[in-house]
């Protein structure tokens, strides 16, 4: 009788960790890639004239063509690099990388251009370039900051609060430009130098995803991603003006 | 003869003026003429509707493009094109006179910044520029040396020299914002974060 009590009681033990290991198991989970690109020829980038600020200049003297705007940037055979691509829409929480968000100034210009971040993530601003940079975010909801970083080697940290495109510019050197896309989920990715992008672990399911170009501004796509599969899903812009 | 009884009437009369200067009480200062200016624009909207779209005008009039299959020079060419240069800096220089001008309100009543915080607000930009009116006409002069500089480039029809002046007129309207745009202790960040040296 009490062997027989143990052994009901060992099943019922096997089975409740089987069945907690099953619901521990991670839900699965589907891959979003595709390619950004620009139909049309490529429509340049401006030289910028950098000599109101000399130490800006000193560090681009020689070097051809120049210091270049890279706001469109565009593979051979169209690929758009710098769009920022998200899903839109909620998603269950997960958690906020620790690691800070990096953005240098080197040359007098920012590094990268284009990244995401969570919300509630650190933003890192660093100042590479031993002169005075100014950091000033646009921003239309708490993510604003405006500080100055007069020599090299300063970083500034800064808490992502809310959802939005979010410019950085120095008021010292007009030209200077970054965007953060700042997200309160992880699925979001910045187009390469192909203009191609990946985004993993997409919870599977009918979403709406949409890509923003600084240039050429927003377009959305309703895809279907599927559990263990890729779901593959291509952007053209229009052919552009001439920069 | 004469001349010393000249020398004496003069006198006597020089000390009958310092006398009556020194025992009336003083003069009442002339009175203020009205100005003859109708100032009807806030300081905002000479900026939106004259200095920045002259500015970009001369800014962009200028440009080296690189693309896929080359370079690309990008300036004023035809007569036309000068021309509308010419009218971009016409419109700056003269509206650095309409900067300083007594009674320009710096924004609609009531208007706020568009970005509280990172932006002063009207009040208190018109608090900085009352504090030191010396230093807005001094900035305004600036810029409007800057755009002199690009006028001259323009009558030359001498493109580098207009990208040059480009450059003086970026630095006057920066100095300028940083003045009386951004908040004066713009070095420490807003909200939850902090600096670091290395």
């Amino acid at each position: 009788m009490t062997h027989r009590v143990s052994i009901f009681a060992g099943l019922a033990i096997g089975i409740s960790a089987a069945v907690a290991i099953v619901s521990a198991a991670p839900a699965p989970t589907g891959t979003l890639k595709g390619r950004i690109k620009l139909n049309g020829p490529d429509p340049g980038n401006k030289v910028i004239r950098m000599g109101m600020d000399p130490m800006c200049a000193k560090m681009w003297a020689g070097k051809k063509p120049g210091p270049v705007d890279e706001v469109v940037i565009t593979s051979n055979d169209g690929g758009l690099m710098n769009a920022f691509v998200k899903l839109d829409g909620s998603f269950p929480g997960t958690p906020v990388p620790a690691q800070p968000v990096l953005l240098d100034q080197k040359g007098c210009f920012y590094h990268p251009r284009v990244v995401g971040a969570r919300v509630e993530q650190v933003l890192r601003i660093k100042n590479g370039d031993n002169l005075l940079h100014n950091v000033h975010s646009s921003s239309s909801h708490r993510n604003s900051f405006n500080f100055g970083q007069p020599q090299a080697g300063i970083s500034s940290d800064f808490k992502l609060k809310d959802e939005e495109m979010l410019k950085i510019s120095c008021d010292v050197h007009r030209w200077m430009t970054a965007w953060i896309g700042v997200v309160d989920h992880p699925y979001f990715a910045v187009s390469g130098a192909d203009g191609s992008f990946v985004i993993d672990n997409v919870p599977p399911g009918k979403r709406t995803v949409s890509v923003w170009h600084e240039r050429f501004g927003r377009l959305t796509k309703a895809v279907d991603v599927t559990a263990g599969g890729a779901t593959t899903v291509e952007f053209i812009y229009p052919a552009a003006a001439k920069s | 003869m004469r001349l010393r009884t000249f020398h004496w009437l003069v006198l006597a009369g020089a000390s009958l003026l310092v006398a009556a200067a020194c025992s009336s009480p003083a003069a009442p200062p002339p009175a203020k003429t009205a100005s003859p200016f109708l100032v009807t624009a806030t300081f905002k909207d000479v900026m939106d509707s004259m200095v920045d779209p002259s500015a970009d005008y001369l800014w962009e009039s200028v440009a080296t493009i690189v693309t896929k299959a080359g370079t690309e020079e990008r300036r004023p060419r035809t007569e036309d094109d000068w021309k509308k240069v010419r009218r971009a800096a016409v419109t700056l220089i003269e509206a650095t006179n309409l900067l300083v001008m007594d009674g320009r309100q710096v924004a609609k009543p009531g208007e706020k910044s568009e970005n509280p915080g990172i932006e002063l607000s009207p009040e208190a930009i018109r608090r900085v520029m009352d504090d030191d009116p010396a230093t807005l006409i001094t900035l305004a002069h600036a810029l409007h040396d800057a755009g002199v500089k690009a006028l001259a480039a323009i009558d030359a029809k001498n493109a580098d020299a207009l990208s040059d002046a480009g450059e003086t007129i970026d630095n006057a309207c920066e100095n300028c914002h940083l003045k009386y745009w951004y908040p004066p202790d713009a070095v420490k960040i807003e909200g939850a974060g902090s600096v670091r040296k290395k």
